[in-house]
């Protein structure tokens, strides 16, 4: 297992140490960077590809029928006619649209998405840059999609794109903040920010979704992200039957293809900090190898948000802001508090304290959004534009 | 050499951000050009290895003052007109006057100023940490009341607005 | 690796990283066809033919939203350096942290009430 194991690392270290005999030193840090950026960008490439298969499988399967099946054995070549396909479209762009903004926005949405993928531990010493502010990057760059998707729908001149480009917008901010506050929670709990020392963190101290508040902290974060990617139940802003299309309406060929893969991958590297963060990353079984374990877990997650999409009914745009700040705001707050007691009581008061807050907490914040939705229930306008 | 390198790369990034920012004719590309100086600023804390602020910058910056501030001008704007801007000849000589005298200051300040020319050791977010509860207590717990003030004045004025 | 070598990794990674979104979209373009027709350049409406301002005039609700992403995110940021050294600044330090916390959320209080977060 030993070889499965550095299968990767040790490639890296081959190549290396060929290379360190007639490169000089400052050459050898931009080689050794370029390998492992390329090797992450193939990795994200060939990722999205088959995720849009696996996604389009597990739909059918859910739906009680085969998802696609015709190209290729089990329709795994797919994915490959897909691309091609966006390949050749014919690139529309409307008239009066700024040109610029058009050709800049898709390759701005994806850039800062594909940038995620170099601070999540795979394996053992397998982390692109292990950053001493690793989570942090994360979601900083997470937080860069903000304005970028205002971006796109303004380069697109139309009332539909403006509109969901705003709206988009509004509910990556509002659910950037449970998702900051939920990772707070476990940078406390751990003592670092780089993800790689959170995972070693988790050898010690048992992984974080066995306590109260890694249980909640985990649930938040992956609802939060889940939204930040516009993932259903939270894809309102992309709805084909409110906006056609939302923000990446007026968007053909391969434009739209980086905005689904911006979509796709922020979900999965997200699947991937929760794992990192809450269910130990790489840490698993002797007999795996840790970059596997680390795919299971991700890959797990991910079908949860499948099933998410296959079994919910998607969430109203005035829903979706009071479930972020009536909701998951404050719960993050109660997730921070509660993972302080753990800390300072001994397990067992801990433990009662824990369930008290955070159960009380939610009931009686689920009460109040119960209400709120409530009050508001009849008509209103609720497109966004006076 | 990476620092010097890294240091070249960030400004450049900077000023490009910031020659678009005030030279572009339609205001959202301003913004666009806004967002890529602020990224080159976390760039160049990035050189001074304050990877802390770096990314904070890149968070609150691009993240979120990027999008307040288009938010804030579609809906200041009427007809789209608002939306085009342009420079006013009459005013290019002053302009480049204080443009001149403004530089020629600060490049004086930075230059006779006892900083080193070395990137300085790394500042560690534990340290940051422990000066916030120790040292600086009494602005942290400040800067949490300056935070409730600002929510509370722009909630009041965009009352108004609303109604 | 040293924190010079990771700010690296970091700087070749982003040029990559836009040099794989550009080239599918430089592909495109080469093989794609091109035939713009005035039906086809228009905006998508429905299949009707466009009214009104494209830009429209939006609601002070989303000038909120970005508002009070601003005000806690900046809290939250604070917070992470005192989470870094939480276990060594024991109670004192929690205690000063949920003082900050603690105006905070009397801020979050008011928002609601002002019913500044509720998409009316």
């Amino acid at each position: 297992m030993g070889v499965i194991e550095g299968l990767f690392t040790g490639g890296k270290e081959f190549v290396m140490q060929v290379a360190a005999a007639w490169l000089p030193a400052p050459l050898l840090v931009l080689l050794s960077a370029a390998l492992s950026a390329v090797a992450l960008l193939a990795f994200a490439a060939v990722t999205f590809m088959y995720l849009t298969w696996l996604e389009r499988k597990v739909a059918g399967r859910f739906q009680d029928r085969y998802g696609p099946n015709r190209v290729g054995p089990f329709g795994l070549l797919q994915p490959i006619a897909d691309g091609l396909k966006f390949v050749m479209k014919e690139d529309i762009i409307p008239v009066g649209a700024d040109r610029v903004v058009h050709e800049l926005a898709p390759v701005l949405a994806v850039t800062p998405v594909l940038m995620l993928f170099l601070v999540l531990p795979f394996g053992r010493g397998m982390t692109g840059a292990d950053l001493n502010v690793g989570v942090l990057f994360f979601l900083g760059v997470s937080a860069v999609q903000s304005p970028v998707v205002i971006a796109a729908g303004m380069g697109a001149r139309s009332k539909y794109s403006v509109l969901g480009s705003m709206r988009a917008a509004a509910q990556i901010l509002s659910y950037e903040i449970p998702m900051v506050l939920a990772v707070l929670s476990v940078v406390m709990a751990a003592g670092t920010m780089s993800t790689n020392s959170i995972v070693e963190a988790q050898a010690r101290d048992g992984w974080y979704v066995l306590t109260p508040w890694g249980a909640f902290g985990m649930l938040v974060f992956l609802l939060a992200a889940t939204a930040e990617s516009n993932r259903h139940p939270f894809d309102m802003a992309e709805a084909e039957s409110e906006l056609v299309a939302g923000f990446h309406t007026e968007y053909s060929g391969f434009k739209f293809g980086l905005f689904q893969m911006a979509e796709f991958l922020g979900g999965f590297a997200s699947c991937g900090l929760a794992a990192t963060l809450f269910l130990g990353g790489w840490l698993g079984p002797a007999f795996l190898p840790t970059w596997g374990v680390f795919m299971i877990k991700t890959y797990a997650l991910f079908f949860v948000l499948m099933w998410f999409r296959a079994t919910l009914p998607r969430f109203r745009i005035d829903q979706l802001m009071a479930f972020a700040w009536l909701l998951l705001f404050p719960l993050s707050l109660l997730v921070i508090l509660s993972s302080a007691l753990w800390h300072f009581l001994a397990l067992a008061p801990a433990l009662v304290a824990s369930l008290v807050l955070l159960g009380g907490g939610y009931w009686v914040l689920s009460g109040v959004l119960w209400r709120e939705f409530e009050r508001s229930s009849g008509p209103r306008d609720v497109t966004g534009v006076r | 050499m990476f620092a010097d390198l890294g240091f070249v790369l960030a400004a450049i990034v900077t000023l490009a951000g910031g020659v678009i920012a005030v030279g572009a004719r339609n205001l959202y590309r301003s913004v666009l050009g806004l967002m890529l100086s602020l990224t080159g600023v976390a760039g160049l804390f990035l050189v001074q290895r304050a990877e802390f602020l770096a990314v904070v910058q890149v968070l609150v910056f691009v993240g979120g003052v990027s999008v307040l501030i288009v938010f804030a001008l579609i809906l200041v704007e009427r007809e789209g007109a608002a939306m085009e801007t342009g420079v006013n000849p009459g005013l290019v000589p002053v302009a480049a006057i204080v443009a001149v005298i403004l530089s020629g200051s600060v490049i004086y300040a930075v230059v006779r100023s006892p900083l080193g020319a070395a990137p300085p050791a790394a500042v560690q977010s534990r340290d940051i940490g422990e000066a916030l509860l120790n040292r600086y207590l009494v602005p942290f717990e400040a800067v949490s009341l300056l935070l409730l003030a600002a929510l509370v004045g722009a909630l009041l004025i965009a009352r108004e607005k609303r109604n | 690796m040293s924190i010079t070598d990771s700010f690296v990794a970091v700087g070749v990674y982003a040029v990559l990283a836009l040099l794989m979104a550009i080239t599918p979209l430089v592909l495109a373009r080469l093989v794609a066809p091109h035939n713009p027709g005035t039906e086809k350049n228009r905006a998508y409406e429905c299949g009707v033919v466009e009214t009104g301002d494209p830009w429209g005039q939006l609601r002070v609700q989303f000038y909120l939203y970005a508002l009070a992403f601003l005000v806690f995110d900046v809290e939250a940021l604070f917070l992470y350096p005192w989470a870094v050294v939480f276990k060594d600044a024991g109670l004192a330090g929690l205690i000063e942290v949920v003082v900050f916390i603690g105006l905070l959320v009397l801020a979050w209080l008011y928002a609601v009430r002002m019913r500044a977060l509720t998409w009316e």
